[in-house]
């Protein structure tokens, strides 16, 4: 019987994925396109398609060839799917409104009008359209699959039922205190209140309410209602059909190997819900090597105070090779005349040229080039007179080859030292009391303003002008709501977060000396932020005027010499309320040339915020030597050049001195390993304490041998370069030598094959040192898996089926170790578990009889084997745990009496 | 003797001592002899596969050769192994193919099966543990039941006293002491204790002290 339930699984198993690549008909991929990539270099394609809500599309292949027969995949578009479960509303159903649809057909996907049957209409209406059941929103009708899908163009709303609030005054809700002026005007302005304002609607808008369809097309008069009372309908359902009207665009740019003029074929793939695929139609194209187009000139402006013309341009190519700046006279309209001034790599987008004549004799065009060779000249552009802002260099400015770099192939551009940006916030945490008071303005004519670029509100006793904006109509009442002064003030935090980033990249030792940030209130005392958070928290403010003080420290405790290191301010601590440091707004850019370039051909690497204080330059190679500057750029246009730094080439240290302590500490404990070696070789005996679980491992076989059953030995889950697993194989090696004399299998369940290869071996070396090889049997060390899951199942149903009366777990164990040593209990297994594995520890100890904690494991080899060796490594491990313990304790007073060079001794610096 | 014995610890040595240095040597050239061995250790695991496979087929086609009780099981692996592998072969792992299917659909959920099943072991687990016979065990119970309750929203809410004095802890804050002072200096012993044993394995496996890896008892 239990053959037959196995066959029939096997069999189910097998043909329950038959068929599922059927290719369906219908839907396609709408309007799929493919577009020559503009402005490049011919190895760019544009694939555009149309994606309807309705298709049951959840991802897109795309595949290419440059054959139609040879399309390989080469990338997937996954649709975002919602994971709510959708809920249908009932307003959604149109059964009883006698609405019908009619399809236009001169547009594909053609137009659907909604028309509402009348006495007259109805029979032609039913003899040429759908009634219509539901609408579909954000979420489908019941059973909408079984219908055919039809794509349609149309923009409805559903709009309210009329009810008796249509009258009722919009609620505004804003921000702020409402205050009252001596000419009897109201002004809105900021504060910690909040204002409601109920405004009266338009006798138009009521109109519109009270005769409106519940279902409208989008029209342009309509427009401000429909945004503002309906909800957006992405379908209509009849008996037959889901007429689906939502759609998004997708687009794919590949830039995958292409070559320019060389045909590429192209199909998208729809892989539906149900696994089902559909194709789009193969499409192909032959991209271009375009002509470049001329950049757009941002600006061009003359300082005569630097004599320079500062030129800023864009453009939209990305296979540039090179821009051509020309100086020439106002009167060369064809750009031939005119003298090269420079040629600048393609990353560049401003340049500033040095001018000493007249400016209104003066004109400049550039000329771009390509890599292709090809060129386009823009139009004559003329220089206008304006003062830049002035800008200076941030100091400190050096080129340095970082240290302990790993591949040496890293150059550092980094200047000043830290600069403090900090945010406070006083925040109440307590639920504050909040009272109100009403205005009435029934007897004011007082209408409500938007001013749509601030997104704030004004009052005025003039109505808009523009009669179709929405909520501006007349004031009935404004309720303000703020808080209680009676509130309770004890319950006031300050909090103040810093920018931790402003010392970012500082990784080598001598600029980790940065150190740390401390803060004060008033004359308390200072607060460190040792662990660098970049938060602080002060609790239960009183309510007054507090002097904060922010303090960016060196590591040695000093503050930093710089002013921007240090704040100060006046906090009041009475208004919960936010407040920032200003940032600077200018920003830097980093150019790098080699040692024999112009400075025309540097290349632009990145940009940085004003907050950033170095770029670490990754190199492809440290072959050559490199020039590096520094460009302060100004938002409103200027910008200024350091002097060339270098040239700097990057070297290839020979011993990384962030790992110092490392090293200092590693050559003690080998020095002491080495030392107790040689002891125990010259013949000292050493004592180790009985560990219990390695002592009770005989006892385990021998009930194993008594009852007749095999015993199981874990190696745990991890590979053989793993510490715990070799010390699990060498208690494999005792225990197969001991189960081999009282002649007991032992099952050995592997989930690495060198693993297996190994504990194989073990075991066959062990049973002949026993004397008995012919008990070893090759089949029960054996692989069984390594997915975590499957190898605790199978070990799991091999305890069950074949009743193991031992089980050893050794090595190193994640979450299974529970699911292997809990069924080990229940089917009444003596269990003896070893592991490093800290957080599994807990799991073993409950459930098995004996357990190895952590280093217990490692001494096993030693206790298990007689070699004075093996032994004399225990007692440099304790030695070494001394060591440690007397760190451990020196680092906890030194620290205690703010001596943190400890701290910093032990602190490895990693990249 | 010499290519069973000598030779692997003369290999172990010399790898050892060398990436043992590597470590502390920023060079191009120690890193590229990292990225070799990296490329090595991945070039041997591939091979190592092989061998599983080996394995498997080797055990499951002796147990349906012997008809040993439940050999059944064994056609039932051999089938899906060959399955997923010709699967993969002919139709490709691309989304929607029969490899991806049955992955998706029947490994994903079954694996996720017998991890959900560790949530009712461990209260099982738990049960056993916190019984409390001695005075250590009813100790390790009430720690227990502090860190559960710390753990979520009711912990804050029968926190009564800290409704009497603000600065007393409540129950979250005991919790949050109890796992990160007792419980995270305990884990850090154990963590400390196994570091230094890992050193010193690695040190006798250098050495040739510790002979495990080569497959032949101590």
């Amino acid at each position: 019987m239990p053959q037959k339930i196995g066959f029939l699984l096997l069999g189910i198993f097998l043909f329950s994925f038959w068929g599922c690549k059927e290719i369906k008909e219908s839907p396609l991929p709408m309007e799929f396109q493919l577009l020559d990539y503009p402005c490049d270099d011919g190895t760019a394609i544009i694939l555009k398609w149309k994606h309807y809500n309705a298709f049951p599309t959840r991802e897109y292949q795309v595949l290419r060839g440059e054959t139609p027969q040879e399309l390989k995949q080469i990338n997937i578009k996954r649709l975002q799917t919602s994971f709510v479960t959708p809920q249908y509303d009932a307003t959604d159903n149109l059964k009883d409104q006698d609405y019908y649809v009619v399809m236009e057909n001169n547009s594909n996907p053609p137009f659907l009008k909604l028309i509402k049957a009348t006495a007259q209409n109805k029979d032609s209406l039913i003899e040429v359209g759908e009634k219509v059941l539901f609408l579909e929103r954000e979420v489908s009708p019941p059973d909408y699959d079984k219908l055919q899908l039809q794509v349609v163009q149309g923009d409805y709303y559903l709009l309210p039922e009329k009810n008796e609030e249509i009258t009722k005054p919009d609620i505004i809700r804003q921000k702020g205190v409402l205050q009252k002026s001596p000419d009897g005007s109201f002004q809105i302005s900021p504060g910690i209140g909040n204002l409601e304002i109920a405004l009266e609607k338009r006798p138009d808008e009521i109109e519109f309410l009270k005769n409106t369809e519940i279902v409208r097309l989008m029209e342009p008069h309509i427009q401000g209602y429909l945004l503002k009372y309906g909800k957006k309908i992405s379908g209509f359902i009849t008996s037959n059909t889901r007429y689906s009207m939502s759609s998004i665009d997708i687009e794919y740019v590949d830039t995958g190997e292409l070559e320019s003029g060389k045909t590429y074929y192209y199909k998208l793939l729809g892989i539906n819900k149900d696994n089902s695929i559909v194709e789009s139609p193969l499409l192909s194209l032959e991209p271009q090597d375009n002509h470049p187009e001329a950049p757009y000139i941002d600006y061009c402006l003359y300082d005569p105070s630097q004599k320079k013309i500062f030129v800023s341009w864009f453009s939209p190519d990305n296979d540039l090779e090179k821009y051509s700046i020309f100086l020439t006279d106002p009167l060369d309209s064809f750009c031939v005349r005119g003298f090269l001034q420079g040629e600048f790599h393609s990353s560049w987008y401003r340049t500033a040229i040095p001018f000493q004549g007249a400016i209104e004799d003066a004109a400049l065009y550039m000329i771009t080039s390509d890599r292709g060779g090809q060129q386009s000249t823009t139009p004559l552009f003329l220089p206008e007179k304006f003062e830049m802002a002035s800008l200076t260099l941030p100091p400190g400015l050096e080129l340095v080859e970082p240290p302990n770099d790993q591949k040496g192939n890293v150059l550092s551009v980094r200047w000043d030292p830290p600069q403090l940006y900090m945010t406070y916030a006083i925040q109440d945490t307590a639920p504050p009391k909040i009272e109100f008071r009403l205005y009435p303005f029934e007897e004011k004519d007082f209408f409500l303003l938007q001013d749509t670029l601030n997104a704030s509100f004004t009052l005025s006793q003039q109505p808009a002008e523009s009669p179709e904006q929405l909520n501006m109509g007349k004031i009935r009442w404004v309720k303000e709501s703020f808080p209680s002064e009676q509130e309770n003030l004890s319950s006031k935090n300050l909090v103040i977060t810093y920018d931790k980033a402003a010392h970012r990249g500082y990784i080598d030792r001598v600029l980790q000396k940065t150190g740390f940030v401390r803060v004060k209130l008033d004359n308390h005392k200072w607060l460190v932020d040792r662990n660098e958070i970049g938060y602080f928290k002060i609790k239960d403010l009183t309510p007054e005027i507090h002097q904060l003080t922010l303090q960016w420290l060196s590591s040695s405790g000093k503050p930093m010499p710089n002013p921007e290191a240090l704040i100060k301010l006046d906090i009041d601590a009475s208004i919960p309320m936010s407040y920032s440091t200003p940032i600077p707004d200018h920003y830097y850019e980093v150019f790098r040339f080699r040692e024999d370039e112009k400075i025309e051909q540097a290349v632009r690497l990145d940009s940085l915020p004003s907050s950033s204080r170095e770029y670490w330059d990754i190199l492809d190679s440290s072959e050559y030597a490199y020039n590096y500057f520094l460009r302060v750029n100004s938002p409103s246009g200027g910008f200024i050049d350091s002097p060339v730094l270098g040239p700097l080439k990057s070297r290839n240290e020979i011993f990384d001195t962030n790992k110092a302590s490392v090293f200092a500490l590693m050559i003690v404990f080998v020095a002491i390993a080495l030392f107790f070696f040689n002891r125990a070789r010259k013949g000292h005996k050493f004592y180790i304490r009985p560990i219990a679980g390695i002592e009770h491992i005989d006892e385990a076989l021998g009930r194993a041998t008594e009852m007749g059953r095999p015993a199981l030995f874990v190696l745990g889950l991890s590979t053989i370069s793993d510490i715990a697993t070799l010390a699990g194989l060498t208690v494999l090696g005792h225990v197969s030598r001991r189960a081999a004399k009282f002649n007991t299998r032992v099952l050995v369940p592997c989930c690495d094959p060198i693993v297996m290869l190994v504990a194989q071996e073990s075991v066959k070396s062990a049973c002949i040192e026993a004397g008995r090889p012919d008990s070893y049997r090759e089949e029960d060390v054996f692989f069984i898996t390594d997915d975590q899951f499957a190898y605790a199942a199978a070990v799991n149903g091999m305890m069950i089926r074949q009743k193991t009366a031992t089980n050893l777990y050794m090595g190193m164990f994640y979450a299974e170790a529970l699911l292997l040593a809990e069924t080990g209990t229940r089917m009444g297994a003596i269990q003896i578990a070893g592991t490093d594995a800290v957080t599994q520890i807990p799991f073993f100890i409950t459930t098995c009889d004996y357990t190895l904690i952590g280093e217990e494991l490692y001494a096993a080899s030693a206790y298990l084997s007689d070699d004075p060796i093996q032994v004399g490594s225990l007692k440099a491990q304790d030695f070494g745990k001394a060591i440690v313990v007397f760190l451990i304790l020196l680092g906890i007073i030194l620290m205690t009496f703010h001596l943190d060079w400890i701290y910093h001794i032990f602190t490895v610096i990693t990249q | 003797m010499f290519w069973k014995r000598q030779l692997p610890l003369a290999i172990a040595f010399i790898a050892g001592v060398v990436f043992a240095i590597q470590y502390f040597v920023p060079h191009r050239i120690s890193q590229t002899i990292f990225e070799w061995y990296t490329d090595w250790a991945i070039i041997i695991a591939t091979f190592g596969a092989i061998l599983g496979f080996y394995s498997i087929v080797r055990l499951h086609s002796n147990k349906i050769r012997r008809k040993v009780p439940g050999w059944f099981y064994s056609v039932i692996t051999l089938a899906c192994m060959l399955s997923m592998v010709l699967g993969a072969i002919i139709g490709g792992q691309e989304t929607g193919s029969f490899f991806s299917n049955m992955y998706n659909y029947v490994f994903v959920p079954i694996s996720a099966t017998m991890f959900s099943l560790l949530g009712f072991y461990i209260a099982s687990a738990s049960y056993r543990a916190f019984r409390a016979r001695t005075a250590k065990a009813t100790g390790l119970l009430l720690a227990a039941v502090i860190v559960m309750l710390g753990r979520v929203p009711l912990g804050q809410s029968i926190s009564f006293w800290t409704k009497w004095n603000p600065n007393l802890p409540s129950l979250v804050d005991i919790a949050n002491w109890i796992m990160d002072v007792p419980n995270m200096a305990s884990k850090r012993a154990i963590a400390l204790g196994v570091a230094l044993g890992m050193m010193l394995v690695s040190l006798k496996i250098i050495l040739g002290i510790e002979r495990t890896y080569l497959g032949g008892g101590d």
